[in-house]
């Protein structure tokens, strides 16, 4: 049946190119390296039972982000201390110490300085934050943020941009 | 490039740095083939056709597109999925295959099966309500033609032609209580219905608005002269009578609120709030009646109990429909007092005014100065004699709270 086997493939495809991608996304939204990675399994999965279910997926990139994040948005809800600013509060005015996966040693202050910019970054206002996001730390371009987030090439360059002047006045 | 964004860029290679380990995403990737060995795309009845478009994105597009199932193949696929054609037609509408299973089959069969002549006459007052709320459903949709108009508005008349005879034969067998029961359930529903098509559409449900107000106001006239009989009556019957219909109005409004707390969670705060208010005000008529009855005005507490279930009834059918998620989003209805209180006062005023001029006929030994009194009152406003009716109206705006 080429249907069910070719659409299997095409998803497993999808999964070896950007499940780190979904991982970090909802990483850098839910600070929980657990959570994270059960979102991203179940954002998957979502995605397939919507195409199993015989819906139509236009754009597969595309909609698993959306996917993403749908599930966290309903983890926010959930759980009301996972965000950063919360995290933040605890910490007082410290920066954050990034999780690292890899040991190698890195520069301390780089460390300092991505802290200090993830705090910075989630005090935009959300619809700048999100669109530059995907375009800086997943690397999105925008056409495919457009595709995601369901607004125009154009809305998106300006948020892009309104939001990296918002960033300048917090440096 | 500027500051800012060689900030974030290098923000984003720290991050970069965060990433599923091999053995994890190699074990995500078993549970994702394991999940979808187990949910194998649902077979579609034609032949999937799969198409590769033009890769913006950097990867394949993936479009599937199948041929849409026959309206045979739906059906069939119904009658298997929930056991019986008449349990899928109960949902159809005018235009819909099973439309006529519905309407001539199932409550052809229902009505075979009612028993009691309450139950019957119901049963036939439901159904012209089941023929608006079609109607209500379509107009959600846009889909109200005129065709449907008339199918609908052919139902209605018929049934509620049915509903009349039968309140008539109760009120003929001198069961006052049964016929008030009936009309009044009848008569609120009408009354929500009417309000909420307005709602929909104004102006696809003309006809349909218009055939109401006809139904709505033979109800009325028929509920007026059993009043009027009514008065004329000793008072031991109309008393059982009365305790009877308070009774029921005391039910009903407690049957309303039950609902309301199941869906208040589907109508948000404001709509909560307004129909609170409205069974409030039920409430306080049924407290006019009971005031009424303590005096030793049966007929006229008979009444206030009557009123206040037409009243619950139509807050049941108003929170029915804004609880609707079929109507959600589709209409403004207001499910706030004021916005019809005139319709109905000026009902009361009619109702009032016969009410009045029979009470002088009735009245007419008594002493001459009473009379010239209510002329005297008559001829200030012009519409209010009863001062009772005063203070119940007076009552209903503090309730409102406006």
């Amino acid at each position: 049946m080429q249907g069910n086997q070719g659409q299997q493939e095409e998803f497993l495809r999808a999964y070896d190119a950007h499940a780190d991608a979904i991982f970090r996304h909802c990483y850098y939204r839910v600070y929980d390296r657990e959570r994270a990675r059960e979102l991203m399994q179940e954002c998957f999965m979502r995605a397939w039972q919507y195409a199993a279910d015989g819906k139509q997926i236009d754009n597969l990139k595309a909609f698993l982000y959306r996917v993403a994040n749908n599930l966290v948005i309903d983890e926010s809800r959930r759980k009301k201390s996972s965000s950063l600013d919360a995290l933040v509060e605890e910490r007082g005015d410290e920066p954050l110490d990034l999780p690292q996966v890899r040991d190698d040693g890195m520069a301390p202050e780089r460390n300092a300085e991505a802290g200090i910019m993830l705090q910075n970054l989630e005090k935009l206002e959300s619809k700048y934050r999100d669109v530059i996001r995907m375009r800086f730390i997943d690397d999105l371009t925008p056409r495919e943020i457009a595709a995601i987030v369901g607004e125009s090439e154009n809305v998106v360059s300006v948020r892009i941009h309104r939001g990296i002047k918002q960033l300048r006045e917090f440096l | 490039m500027s500051q800012v964004e060689e900030k974030l860029k290098a923000l984003r290679d720290e991050l970069g740095r965060t990433a599923l380990s091999a053995e994890e995403k190699a074990r995500g990737r078993e549970m994702l083939v394991a999940f979808m060995a187990m949910k194998p795309v649902r077979a579609r009845e034609a032949v999937d056709v799969r198409q590769r478009t033009a890769k913006p994105f950097g990867f394949s597009l993936f479009t599937y597109i199948a041929k849409p199932m026959s309206v045979f193949v739906m059906v069939l696929a119904a009658m298997l999925s929930v056991g019986s054609v008449s349990y899928a037609a109960e949902g159809a509408l005018p235009g819909d295959a099973l439309y006529p299973v519905k309407v001539s089959v199932n409550e052809e069969v229902r009505a075979a099966l009612t028993v009691s002549a309450e139950s019957r006459a119901k049963w036939d007052a439901e159904r012209a309500g089941r023929r608006l709320a079609e109607a209500e459903t379509l107009a959600a949709r846009g889909q109200l033609s005129a065709e449907h108009r008339a199918t609908i508005d052919a139902g209605v008349r018929r049934h509620s032609e049915g509903a009349k005879k039968r309140i008539a034969e109760f009120r003929r067998q001198a069961d006052a209580s049964m016929a008030a029961e009936v009309s009044a359930h009848f008569e609120g529903s009408l009354r929500a219905h009417k309000k909420i098509l307005v709602a929909l559409s104004e102006e696809t449900t003309t006809e349909l608005a218009a055939t109401i107000d006809a139904e709505t106001a033979a109800l009325v006239a028929a509920r007026v002269e059993a009043q009027k009989d009514f008065d004329a009556e000793t008072s031991k019957s109309v008393m059982a009578a009365a305790e009877n219909r308070r009774r029921a109005a005391e039910n009903k409004i407690n049957e309303v609120r039950s609902a309301l707390v199941r869906v208040r969670s589907r109508l948000g705060e404001e709509a909560v709030v307004e129909a609170d208010a409205r069974l409030v005000a039920a409430e306080g008529v049924v407290g006019e009646g009971n005031a009424k009855l303590e005096a030793g005005e049966n007929a006229a507490a008979f009444a206030l109990y009557v009123k206040a279930q037409r009243m619950a009834q139509e807050a049941k059918l108003l929170i029915r429909a804004k609880a609707n998620k079929d109507l959600r989003g589709k209409f403004k209805l207001e499910l706030r007092l004021n916005a019809d209180d005139d319709e109905d006062r000026r009902e009361e005023k009619k109702d009032e005014n016969a009410e009045g001029d029979d009470k002088k006929r009735h009245e007419g030994e008594q002493a001459d100065d009473r009379d010239d009194d209510r002329d005297a009152k008559k001829s200030e406003d012009g519409v209010r004699v009863q001062v009772p009716k005063v203070e119940v109206r007076g009552d209903l705006d503090i309730k409102v709270g406006r």
